[in-house]
């Protein structure tokens, strides 16, 4: 079982406006022992809420590295106090190392993180944010939003009571048709409303696109995603990511293929384009026009003008 | 079935405006007026009865119009903030349900009478706004820390014990963080001790209602545009707040 990871972080509308700099951050990486997705969205009103974000990522990662075998086994609260305490320290020697005069509390941020070694899977979450997963085709929440009774109220690593929007997951992964997602809060405000997932499809779509498309391409057109489909509904900044399991998508199974060359995605787009335009819909394989009607809703191929199609890649 | 709550999916930002609406608002404070030569006992005072000049109720009217002007021009607060209006005197009476200030054509006309029963109208209000909670969450919606605004002269002549209890609720909630509540006396001679009952009070200057309610829909637009975890720091009240004792 391989898996591939992308993750993006893009500054809000807002933190341009106020010249603030991101203070979401995001890290993924597969490797022989450890996949992993970590998200981390630093507290709006503090002070170092950005390096906040970027710390408590990278504590949680090597807290995982050396400890996913033991987490996988431990008691929920184990490991909370594991996270929390690791957090805090390495907030504790970031202050005393830069002589700052400030709190953990002024590194404040929320964390959502997906863990895979060996077919088993963690995630946790504090906070806002959520962690989903496309698992054979359906879509579910694993963890929603975990905040207090107000809008503007939620969790965060450095809360005392923090345990209270704390939330953990643990499964056997027994399928090559999963992909795990998540998201800061800003990005869920357009998938996430009312307590229930919202644009679903586009979710679906982006889960496959992740396998489909080579890692930079993915990102190019996930970042066109939240340009274009989200930060319209959100002035705070957007993270989103995947884990996919590489034999996830339809395309692995038409095409037999993996990682795609750029050249190759645009001459398999030219090769769709043929098809889409020199037979009739109903000669189209039907494997195919799933392929085809998935590019066309994604945005990559053009239904109505077939001559110009949005080749998100070329414009970067 | 709140059909508003169906459409408009924004997160609200629940505002309950107690106001004082009892005879002594009439009282004239600016421009020129006539005295009939009549009288009237009313909230406890002998009146003169005059004719023109503007009076506190007057005053009052034009700060809620500046606020709801104010607020429609911000695109987020405009849907976001959901206005509740209670006046009381003798009575109670809620001259505006709940409703986004988009949807508010005009404040409708107040009318003064006899009598000041803070606590019946503060029990009223709280009522109305956990009621309000309910229907978010019935409907999904989110929702901002609710914002209870007391204004009055202090001149309590309601039900003492309705009023401690009103007091005690509101110190729970606040104290629970359930609930923001500014208590103001509207001029130099109200009485702030009792005010301050209800939470810290803090006193007009020289009946500065619009520049109250300025400040008022400065600082719920904050709250309206406020993140997960954001502290928000309210505007200066210099503006409007009479500092001396």
């Amino acid at each position: 079982m391989t898996w591939k990871c992308s993750n993006l972080s893009i500054i809000g509308t807002g933190h341009v406006k106020d010249n603030v700099v991101c203070q979401d951050y995001s890290i993924s990486q597969t490797t022989d022992d450890l996949t992993y997705l970590i998200i981390s969205d630093g507290a709006g009103s503090v002070k170092y809420a950005d390096i906040g974000a970027k710390l408590a990522c990278e504590t949680v990662l090597s807290l995982f590295t050396s400890s996913f075998d033991d987490f996988f086994i431990s008691l929920e609260t184990k490991i909370y106090s594991s996270i929390q305490t690791a957090v805090l320290d390495s907030l504790g020697s970031y202050i005393i190392e830069h002589s700052l005069n400030a709190t953990v509390h002024d590194f404040s941020s929320t964390l959502v993180g997906v863990f895979i070694s060996k077919e088993r899977y963690i995630t946790i979450h504090i906070g806002d944010g959520i962690i989903g997963m496309v698992k054979e085709g359906n879509l579910e929440v694993i963890s929603p939003p975990r905040n207090g009774e107000f809008a503007n109220e939620t969790f965060f690593t450095t809360s005392p009571d923090c345990f209270c929007g704390f939330h953990i997951a643990k499964g056997i992964i027994d399928t090559l048709d999963i992909s795990f997602f998540s998201m800061t809060d800003g990005t869920s405000s357009s998938f996430y409303q009312n307590g229930k997932l919202i644009s679903q499809r586009m979710i679906k779509q982006l889960s496959s696109l992740s396998v489909l498309l080579p890692n930079e391409l993915f990102n190019r057109f996930l970042e066109k995603v939240i340009q274009e489909k989200v930060k319209q509904y959100t002035h705070d900044d957007c993270s989103f990511g995947f884990v996919s399991c590489e034999s996830c998508t339809s395309f692995s199974r038409i095409f037999g293929q993996k990682d795609l060359s750029e050249n190759d995605f645009l001459l398999l787009v030219q090769y769709l384009k043929r098809s889409a335009t020199g037979f009739s819909k109903d000669s189209i394989p039907a494997e195919e026009e799933v392929l085809v009607q998935m590019l066309i809703e994604a945005g990559l191929l053009d239904e109505n003008n077939q001559e110009s199609y949005i080749n998100v890649w070329s414009e970067g | 079935v709140d059909e508003d709550l169906i459409i408009n999916t924004t997160t609200r930002c629940p505002v309950c405006l107690c106001l004082d609406a009892s005879g002594s608002m009439s009282q004239i404070i600016e421009g020129e007026f006539i005295n009939t030569g009549r009288t009237e006992f009313n909230d406890g005072v002998n009146w003169n009865i005059v004719e023109g000049g503007i009076s506190r109720l007057d005053k009052m009217e034009e700060g809620l119009n500046a606020f709801l002007d104010a607020i429609k021009e911000d695109s987020v607060a405009r849907l976001s903030i959901e206005l509740e209006i209670v006046t009381f005197s003798s009575e109670i009476n809620e001259i505006v349900p709940f409703s986004t200030v988009d949807s508010i054509s005009e404040i409708p006309e107040i009318q003064t009478q006899d009598a000041t029963h803070i606590g019946e109208a503060i029990n009223f209000c709280l009522k109305k706004l956990e009621q309000r909670k309910q229907s978010y969450i019935d409907n999904g919606v989110g929702y901002y820390q609710p914002i209870l605004v007391v204004m009055s002269d202090g001149e309590d002549n309601g039900n003492p014990e309705v009023f401690k209890d009103a007091c005690n609720r509101v110190h729970s909630l606040v104290n629970g963080r359930k609930l923001n509540c500014f208590t103001i006396g509207i001029d130099q001679e109200s009485n702030m001790n009792k005010l301050n009952q209800i939470s810290p009070a803090k006193r007009l200057n020289s009946v500065k209602f619009n520049e109250f309610f300025i400040w008022l829909s400065k600082s719920v637009q904050q709250i309206s545009r406020s993140r997960a975890g954001e502290i928000i720091s309210l505007t200066p009240t210099s503006s409007w707040e009479n500092l001396t004792t």
